[in-house]
């Protein structure tokens, strides 16, 4: 059939025989039946004819349905998907990572399933990778992870949908050094981003560069700029960034004083430790107990101005204090342990006598937190100065676990544990085994001692437990909270716990087996894509570095 | 003995009086509707439209009266189809065109074979007695169970189950109802097999069936049938003469062989080497089949909707996955 009469059947189908008095006609086999049809309906009124229009719709519609032909391929433009050599996931496992995914935040277990899934080098089941590119999408905390269990088929599919192009951007990252040209003319956040891969790759490169064109960058990409030099940060870099803190604008210069501090050995931090000495000084009492002595800067003057320090206060306090205070987050505290001639413990303690103890806890925290400096973090948090959430993440849980299990057991007998679970929250990676125990017993404590706590802190206490404790501790948690605890309203909770502990306790066990197998899937599906040999590597480089002893 | 043996007789009496009436208002309101669309020719469907669901409404509670809910429901559609998108004007005329071809296939009737006839009986909205299609001769074999999809709508909550004979090489459709919320049995689930019975409705295209009672649990699937699957071409093509055997089918299950997935702009297309065809997954289920082909050729099952291919499985990694779930209903991963 013909567009013609297609057109000339709709129009006069719209319009109406009333309007419309041409009688359709059709060619070939249709022509003949249109003959047929209106030799049925002669005449040429308009009644006549739409009772034939009809009968002539009814026919074509047949007619066309039944002929129609299917449209030829075309030649894709994309390659298929590369072979994963990684032993594939279990069925069970599949079926718990099905759960994981339905389930979705509430359970919250995704990020520990990916992890160790990454660890293993498990292939998840094709048809989940759509559910775990969106989990990486939506979820930034777990897109790293993400990243490394999809694979090459993962990797794949993610180059067909725009909102997935943070994985082949990822994967791009790793390997290749933009071009300088590239560099010079792509848009400004592309700019920084690239910058930043170079920096990676080749930092000395990178740093040249940059040195070349910061003079005739606006303020504003200048500052963006200096900020990528984040990435790979180093001795060598000091003189570009001090040449910066003479900048024109205030931005540059504030970014290239932030970078400075982060150097132990750069003359800005030694200027700031020269400064800091002259306001804090420590005395030896005959008895052998260390004091402070604090005295806060009169005036600020322009060689600390030009090494970043602010002269309006950002937080509440006085000018003078502030300025110290700042002083004092540049310097890197084992200075302070050098110097004095004292463990940071004693320092602590004796800052904590002064006046202006508020003050030197803030500061160290935060030099702690920007050096790095583990051992003052620890004598900081000793000392129950659990408020400053920067210093619990910077820690190692192994050496956190022994401070939090006495502050847990001191707040089961006297308060309630939300507050210090939210806090032991703050610190990656799973509990150990003893650590997850010695949770157990304090929520036991509370709960017989029938502390106060709101149903909304409790449940809030609970998602954390089951998330972190240790799956290996499933057992002796079941047996301290339900076997041994007198039924209550917390009973349905706590049954949850265990059950979820018990759920990752399967998970856990179910990616562990995965890496015993050997690496072909050995399934007629997989056998068929590794034909080619090639053995990506993504599994073999993760095994062993991310080994714990705790599971 | 005498007096049991009248009761019946009476009773069928009385039915087949019902039966008479009943059809007499059938053909009253197949001409009815006849001198609607003709009316609607001659005056135009654009001034028709234009006046909305109305009209289209108005006449499909005429076809209720009428006792035709076939016809009801494809009237009503028409007002659905009246101005809803780009191509509704072909729409619409494909679907008059088709509802035209039944109205004139009711009043002749008795000139059609047996089958054709009751498949347009059912159209026009005359039940077939679940009895008098166990009644036919059962079917055994081996029933793949291809997919499943749940839908409700108007309060009917409705499961069309697609099965395939290993033995015999049928397709069978298993359509449950339920309404509203009620727990109702939605049949075998996706990606096993069954030992049963079917008993095929009459149907010139015969894929409607209803289970015996003596179908035994469901196995699950491991292994593809080596003959289930075909090529674009010869799945196009069963469907081609189905619709030269029975031009109203709306549905065609389809079992494709090798065929890669591939999106294009903002919707889907299956190919082989040699033809493409257009694809409408649910939800997610595009992307999934995307990953699970990663672009190698993939055996799928589903079914044609009339515009497009809709998956409901397809066989990787040495297992069935299924596709096509329905959010509003939980079902537990195979």
């Amino acid at each position: 059939m013909t567009r013609g009469t297609r057109r000339s059947m709709r129009t006069t189908a719209m319009l109406g025989t009333e309007r419309v008095s041409e009688a359709l006609i059709g060619d070939g086999d249709l022509g003949q039946i249109f003959v047929t049809i209106d030799a049925q309906h002669p005449g040429s009124a308009p009644d006549a004819r739409a009772s034939a229009l009809l009968s002539k719709i009814a026919a074509t519609t047949a007619f066309q349905r039944a002929g129609r032909r299917l449209p030829t391929a075309t030649q894709s433009e994309r390659p298929a998907a590369g072979p994963d050599a990684r032993p594939p996931l279990s069925r069970r496992g599949q079926r718990q990572l099905a759960t994981l995914l339905r389930e979705g935040p509430p359970t919250q277990l995704l990020p520990e399933w990916l992890e160790a899934a990454a660890r293993q080098g498990v292939r998840p089941p094709a048809r989940a990778l759509p559910a775990l590119l969106e989990a990486g999408r939506t979820q930034l905390d777990i897109r790293r992870h993400v990243l490394e269990v999809i694979g090459p088929r993962g990797l794949w599919l993610a180059t067909f949908n725009p909102l997935w192009a943070y994985a082949s951007e990822a994967a791009k990252e790793d390997d290749t050094a933009p071009a300088p040209v590239v560099l010079e003319q792509a848009p400004h956040a592309e700019r920084v981003a690239s910058l930043r891969t170079w920096r990676r790759v080749d930092s000395v490169a990178a740093r040249n560069w940059l040195e070349g064109v910061l003079g005739s960058e606006r303020a504003r990409e200048r500052a963006a700029l200096l900020a990528a030099m984040e990435v790979s940060l180093g001795p060598d870099d000091e003189p570009l960034l001090e040449s910066r803190l003479d900048d024109r604008a205030k931005d540059v210069r504030t970014q290239a004083a932030l970078l400075l501090a982060r150097l132990p050995s750069s003359e800005l931090v030694h200027r700031m430790e020269a400064r800091a000495a002259g306001h804090i000084v420590w005395c030896v009492h005959p008895e052998g107990v260390g004091d402070l002595a604090i005295e806060l800067p009169s005036k600020l003057d322009d060689a600390t101005r030009r090494d970043g320090v602010v002269e309006q206060p950002t937080r509440r306090s006085g000018k003078r204090a502030w300025w110290l205070y700042q002083i004092l987050a540049t310097v890197p505290p084992s200075r302070w342990t050098d110097r004095f001639k004292a463990t940071p413990r004693e320092i602590v303690r004796a800052g904590l006598r002064t006046d202006w103890a508020d003050l030197l806890v803030g500061a160290w925290a935060e030099a702690s937190f920007n050096h790095a400096d583990v051992g003052w973090a620890e004598a900081l948090l000793t000392e129950k100065l659990y408020h400053e959430p920067n210093l619990w993440s910077g820690i190692p849980l192994e050496r956190a676990e022994p401070l939090l299990g006495g502050w847990l057991r001191r707040e089961a007998n006297t308060g309630d544990l939300s507050k210090a679970v939210y806090e032991v929250r703050r610190i990656d990676g799973a509990w150990s085994e003893k650590f997850s125990r010695a949770v157990a017993t304090s929520i036991r404590t509370m709960l017989e001692r029938d502390a106060p706590i709101s149903p909304g802190r409790m449940k809030e206490l609970v998602g954390v437990c089951a998330r972190r404790m240790a799956p290996g501790s499933h057992e002796a948690v079941r047996d301290m909270l339900l076997r041994s605890l007198e039924p209550s309203g917390w009973t349905p909770l706590l049954d949850q716990l265990v059950e979820l502990v018990g759920f990752r306790a399967a998970m856990l066990r179910e990616l562990t087996a995965m890496s015993d197998r050997p690496g072909t899937g050995g399934l007629p599906a997989d056998s068929a894509l590794s034909e080619s040999g090639e053995r990506p590597s993504v599994a073999a480089n993760e095994r062993g570095t991310h080994e714990r002893t705790d599971e | 003995m005498s007096a049991l043996d009248r009761q019946p007789d009476a009773s069928t009496v009385a039915k087949q009086k019902r039966l008479a009436a009943r059809e007499k208002r059938v053909l009253a309101g197949v001409g009815e509707l006849s001198r609607f669309l003709e009316d609607l020719l001659r005056q135009g469907l654009a001034t028709a439209s234009a006046t909305g669901y109305r009209t289209w409404d108005e006449m499909a509670s005429r076809m209720v009266d009428a006792q035709a809910p076939g016809l009801a429901r494809m009237v009503r559609d028409l007002g659905g189809v009246a101005h809803a998108g780009p191509d509704w004007q072909d729409n619409l005329l494909e679907r008059i065109g088709r509802l035209h071809l039944l109205l004139e296939a009711y009043r002749r009737i008795e000139s059609l074979d047996d089958d054709l006839a009751s498949d347009v009986r059912s159209l026009v909205g005359f039940a077939t007695r679940r009895d008098a299609v166990l009644a036919r001769p059962a079917v055994h074999d081996t029933w793949w169970v291809l997919g499943r999809r749940l839908e409700l709508q108007d309060n009917l909550s409705t499961a069309r189950c697609w099965l395939w004979g290993e033995q015999t090489g049928r397709f069978a459709l298993v359509l449950s109802f339920a309404a509203g919320g009620q727990p109702f049995d939605i049949g075998p689930a996706p990606g096993t097999r069954i030992e049963a019975d079917l008993h095929f409705y009459p149907s010139a295209v015969p894929l409607r069936a209803t289970i015996a009672s003596s179908a035994r649990r469901g196995r699950a699937n491991r292994e593809r049938a080596p003959n289930l699957f075909r090529s674009l071409r010869e799945a196009w093509d069963d469907y081609r003469r189905a619709l030269v055997r029975l031009p109203w089918i709306e549905r065609f299950p389809m079992t494709l062989r090798g065929v890669v997935p591939s999106p294009v702009d903002e919707s889907w297309r299956l190919q082989d080497a040699e033809h493409a065809i257009a694809m409408q997954p649910f939800g997610r289920d595009g992307w999934t089949l995307l990953a699970v082909s990663g672009g190698h050729p993939v055996d799928v099952c589903g079914e044609w909707n009339g515009a497009a291919f809709v998956p409901f499985g397809c066989f990787s990694e040495g297992g069935f996955a299924t596709l096509a779930r329905n959010p509003l209903y939980s079902e537990i991963a195979p």
